[in-house]
């Protein structure tokens, strides 16, 4: 009985752990698929040339973090209403910091002013921007991710310590 | 589709406060009041429907005409830039968009078109019976005549062909008619809802030359009906498709006879290969129709 006690304690503990470092792992997500649907993009523009709302569409079929497909839902809904984009695009999103909001909301938002050679040279531009907070997301789900998980768990075990 | 493009007041005034089926143009210009064209005549926009007096009408601004523009391409500026490039933006339901601005331009070409100053919406209009003042000059027991439709802009040319192809199907002429259609404006796009009959196809945004080579190979037509001729180039596609056997009705600019044997190009196409020209103008409002002319330029008299 008290083997049993003692798992669910340590499980529980554990997964408030990876609850908090979910946050870090969604974030490092988030910012690989935005890198990819920054590409995709960029090649879309220059090639397909079809309408930006079916390119979100369309790559947001193929993108791993659930954030991402969120904001880019929200994007192709306002688009669809043949309404402007605004910072209601982050409203289920709770992962991104304001000056990530900021450069996201300018990307977007300067999307489809252009033609399609000044697009793709914009798009690049960003990129550079996004990789930046790609590296940083990285680093800080390498440092706290595991910290968390590892955390959590050890507090587990001093919280049975203290129970037995 | 255009109340969609506009802003939220202009829309409500253009559709609570406008009639319209009467409206033909919208003149939104930076920094001026915006004036819209009913039955050729024009009015400022104001709050509470039109006016003639300037300090009540609503003026445009930059941002208006950006976000019109943004809107029109479907938020993707570049997926219409072959359009903008030529001066204009074509919307689902045929209505056009054309836009002054800065011209970009690299080794001569036109690469695109910034900083846009005006912009002219015109919106097609289906006017039932439109041609028929001129149809049995056109069409006789011995078939169909080349013809040219003359008149200046805005005079109702486009409305005319497209009554004209409509009459066709409708006065039970089983005549295979093919739209070279560079601008989108004859057929107006999938949602126009504009009827041009059952013997009609459409080819969409490409040049004249492309249109015609294609639609001969491909589509048999018995009759070619395009806008705008306006150079040498689209002379000759008009003359190898008389060539061909095939009969072609197409519109030009000029106000008169006289106007139109001054062009060019007009010069130089071999003459009475146009057996009808018909002459339309804006004396009584778009449409006009001024009378019917043969390959010698008299005009026909009517009894």
């Amino acid at each position: 009985m008290t083997i049993i006690l003692v798992l669910i304690i340590i499980f529980c503990f554990g997964l408030i752990g990876f609850k908090l470092s979910a946050f870090y792992i969604n974030r490092k997500k988030f910012f690989s698929s935005l890198q990819i649907l920054l590409s995709n993009l960029e090649l879309d523009v220059s090639f397909s040339q079809d309408k930006l709302k079916n390119l979100i569409q369309k790559n947001n079929k193929n993108l791993t973090s659930k954030d991402l497909n969120a904001l880019c839902q929200n994007i192709f809904n306002l688009l669809d209403k043949k309404q402007m984009i605004d910072y209601e695009i982050f409203n289920d999103i709770k992962i991104l910091k304001k000056e990530e909001k900021d450069l996201i909301f300018s990307f977007f938002n300067s999307l489809g002013r252009l033609d399609a050679y000044s697009q793709s040279k914009e798009i690049k531009s960003y990129q550079n921007k996004i990789n930046e907070f790609y590296n940083e997301a990285n680093d800080e789900c390498k440092k706290y991710a595991s910290l968390f998980i590892k955390l959590g768990i050890i507090f587990g075990i001093l919280v049975c310590l203290l129970i037995i | 589709m255009l109340q969609e493009v506009l802003s939220e007041k202009l829309s409500n005034i253009i559709n609570y406060k406008i009639a319209f089926s009467e409206l033909s143009e919208i003149r939104i210009r930076k920094d001026k009041p915006i004036i819209v064209f009913i039955k050729g005549q024009p009015y400022y926009i104001c709050e509470k429907g039109l006016t003639c007096n300037i300090n009540s009408a609503i003026f445009a601004n930059k941002e208006m005409i950006d976000d019109i523009v943004y809107k029109a391409s479907d938020f993707s500026i570049y997926s219409v830039n072959e359009q903008i490039k030529q001066g204009f933006i074509m919307l689902e339901n045929g209505v056009r968009i054309g836009l002054c601005g800065s011209v970009v331009t690299e080794n001569n070409q036109i690469k695109t078109m910034i900083n846009w100053t005006s912009l002219n919406i015109r919106i097609p209009h289906q006017i039932k019976n439109m041609s028929l003042c001129a149809f049995d000059d056109i069409v006789s027991e011995n078939g169909l005549k080349n013809t040219l439709i003359i008149s200046p802009p805005g005079a109702g040319k486009t409305t005319f062909l497209r009554d004209f192809v409509y009459q066709l199907s409708e006065n039970n002429y089983c005549l295979n008619v093919c739209i070279i259609d560079e601008r989108g404006e004859i057929a107006g796009g999938d949602n126009s809802g504009i009827n041009l009959g059952n013997f009609c196809d459409v080819i969409s945004y490409c040049t004249k030359k492309q249109g015609f080579n294609q639609c001969i190979r491909s589509m048999n037509p018995s009759l070619i009906v395009t806008d705008e001729i306006g150079n040498e180039e689209d002379c000759n596609s008009l003359i190898d498709a008389m060539n061909c056997g095939v009969k072609v009705i197409a519109t030009i600019h000029a106000s008169s006879i006289e106007e139109l044997k001054r062009k060019k190009f007009f010069e130089k196409l071999p003459q009475y290969y146009f057996e009808r020209y018909v002459l339309l103008s804006n004396r009584e409002g778009p449409g006009t129709y001024e009378g019917t002319y043969n390959e010698k330029f008299a005009k026909i008299v009517k009894w």
